[in-house]
């Protein structure tokens, strides 16, 4: 039996899984989880292992990982932070965010335009890890590429700064840049609306490898690992991917993280599908992406989340008889972060607040249409990713493990309830609606298996793709009660 | 000289054989054109001049409304920090048949450089263009 080992390093639970990939029927065979090992990475990742492999405490791990070679992907200690720069809000700064998100990244900051002092001053405090530096098409905009290029220059940024701007630029921003730790790739934008990302994604993943991955203390980690060690979100975005190589039913999924800081959506279907009438504007998204909220989340984010869902939650509740409890929900919530709700009004408050973290995040990701009338007829107009295509949704995470299927009131999943109000909500000025699924089957990764099996889906995309379908297509049959055990909050 | 130029059709218009006409002819006459096709909106137009450094936005409207969505283009211009953007515009501006230089009158008031109507000679207008850009270094 070929067997490979899987980790994930979360900022709380170390989890790891053993799967079989060699026989017909590839499946899990273990799970288990330990609390992260703040100090040292690598000691939770070791007794993890023990655990699965059945060693003794003190066993050396090396020789039994032969016979199961170890992967793993890391979101501890603030996983991989990009701040995202670009010009245009709906133009290169948004490829810019498009590009940090599918590569894995949490989006630390986003600026559009000219970098001010204010901006400067924020990012010297958040250094992120990597600045991705976007801005002007091939032979275009020179003004605020040069502007915000002497701004990065004269800042206190330790981070490195990966140029992906116009490359008539390059040389320019090169030298401007010269005392800082500088990459320069492909430009993520060459065209008004043409993207290119891969070289920006490519280029994050070597930095990662290069200097960020030794830094988390990942260094004992990587020494055992069959193949590179990636940011979490990326070994999940990889497996969407993959996905589709399960069967035709798996080829449009939309994969939902939610979690106690952001939540997280990746869809892999066509963007645009060029039917009679339908015109898209902006950029024209890459069939699988990701979108980061990082003002969307039930424990560490709560209080921006209700901020922002606020007009969502008081619909819900019909009026503010439940304001306050749940405005102390959500301080206890946003102070202490491994909180689980105990009574029925705080599960109610959870699921609320969870409903609209969804709710927003499904109409961030979505693109919008809205309906013009031409001389010769009626026309639609669509901006962003087309997601009416996705037959399943797949709800991952600590929460939607746990309630993903039921909300407090037993009945309504919370997230069809959020994508039927995200789906008919219709913006006010403009009339668009989001181009979200209409009836999508809602399926749980109850075991929290995704990142673990993204871990492996670049060496065992058919068996990872397969297990990912199997355990998922149980999902929903049992539910055991509430249960937490090895489910990040952060 | 900067020879990029935005062109695209305003509003709710989706007539694009014109566009792809003008597309392909100041492309031809060494202009680097940025198309964006039909119902584009001003805000669009705009976007696309700053990422791509653009030296004019050429609007076309063919459907009678352009004054309607042609209004403050040029404020909006301005706003963005176009200042010195070249704005033309052409097509069948306005419904019926207006004299032309109402019509221009009309759309140099709101800020446009030049008026074109669906006869004018093309040679001619690239010509201004080149002129135009030239002057406004």
């Amino acid at each position: 039996m070929n067997r490979v080992l899987s980790v994930d390093i979360g900022s709380t639970w170390t989890k790891a899984a053993l799967f079989d990939v060699g026989s017909k029927t590839p499946a899990a065979l273990r799970r288990a989880a330990v609390p992260t090992t703040q100090d040292d990475l690598f000691e939770g990742v070791a007794q993890v292992a023990r655990e699965l492999l059945a060693l003794p405490t003190d066993a050396p791990l090396a020789p039994a990982l032969d016979a199961a070679p170890l992967y793993a992907c890391s979101s501890a200690k603030g996983g991989l932070s990009i701040a995202a720069i670009g010009i245009v809000p709906d133009l290169t700064a948004r490829v810019a965010r498009l590009a940090a998100a599918s590569a894995g990244g949490r989006i630390a900051a986003h600026h559009s335009y000219r970098l001010g002092a204010r901006e400067v001053a924020a990012l010297e405090v958040e250094q992120p890890d990597i600045v991705l530096f976007c801005g002007g098409t091939d032979g275009g905009n020179e003004s605020y590429v040069r502007a915000n290029a002497r701004a990065l220059a004269g800042s206190a940024l330790a981070s490195t700064i990966l140029y992906a701007g116009n490359a008539s630029m390059r040389d320019e921003v090169s030298g401007i840049l010269r005392g800082k730790r500088l990459v320069v790739v492909a430009n993520a934008m060459p065209e008004v609306g043409a993207l290119d990302i891969e070289p920006a994604r490519e280029a994050i993943r070597e930095i990662y490898l290069g200097s960020i991955v030794e830094g988390r203390g990942l260094g004992r980690v990587r020494e055992l690992c069959a193949a590179d060690i990636r940011p979490t979100p990326l070994a999940v975005f990889d497996l969407v991917g993959m996905l589709a190589s399960a069967g035709r039913e798996w080829s449009d999924t939309l994969v939902i993280d939610m979690g106690g800081a952001t939540t997280d959506i990746y869809s892999h279907t066509t963007a645009f599908h060029g039917e009679e009438g339908w015109v898209l504007r902006g950029i024209r998204e890459p069939a699988l992406t990701r979108t980061v909220e990082g003002d969307l989340g039930l424990r560490v984010s709560a209080r921006s989340a209700w901020h922002t869902g606020e007009q969502y939650i008081s619909q819900r509740l019909g009026g503010d008889h439940a304001a306050g409890a749940l405005g102390e929900w959500v301080e206890r919530a946003a102070r202490q972060t491994s909180v689980l709700p105990a009574s029925p009004e705080e599960r109610m408050f959870d699921d609320l607040l969870a409903e609209a973290c969804l709710h927003h995040a499904l109409r961030r990701h979505a693109g919008t249409v809205e309906e013009a009338y031409t001389a010769s007829g009626k026309v639609r107009v669509q901006k962003g990713k087309d997601l009416r295509g996705v037959r399943r949704i797949v709800a991952s995470g600590g929460f939607l493990a746990r309630r993903g299927m039921r909300g407090s009131t037993g009945s309504a999943s919370p997230v069809l309830r959020a994508l039927e109000s995200a789906r008919t909500h219709v913006d006010e000025r403009t009339g668009a609606t989001s181009l979200l699924p209409e009836a999508p089957e809602v399926l749980t990764d109850r075991q929290y298996l995704f990142p673990l099996l993204g871990n492996i889906a670049d060496s065992y995309p058919q068996q990872a793709a397969e297990i990912a379908a199997a355990c998922l297509a149980n999902a929903h049959l049992a539910l055991p009660p509430d249960s937490t055990e090895g489910h990040d909050h952060a | 000289m900067n020879r990029t130029i935005v062109l695209g059709v305003i509003g709710s218009d989706c007539h694009s054989v014109g566009n792809r006409i003008l597309d392909a002819f100041f492309t031809d006459k060494g202009f680097r054109v940025v198309n964006l096709g039909v119902m584009v909106s001003q805000e669009e137009f705009i976007d696309a001049a700053i990422e791509a450094n653009a030296a004019a936005i050429l609007v076309s409207s063919l459907y009678g409304h352009g004054e309607l969505d042609c209004a403050g283009f040029r404020d909006r211009c301005v706003e963005r920090g176009l200042e010195r953007i070249v704005l033309y515009a052409g097509g069948n501006l306005v419904v019926g048949k207006a004299p032309r230089g109402e019509v221009a009158a009309k759309f140099m008031a709101m800020g446009f450089d030049r008026v074109f109507m669906p006869a004018d000679d093309l040679e001619e207008a690239a010509r201004l263009l080149a002129a135009d850009i030239g002057g406004r270094p």
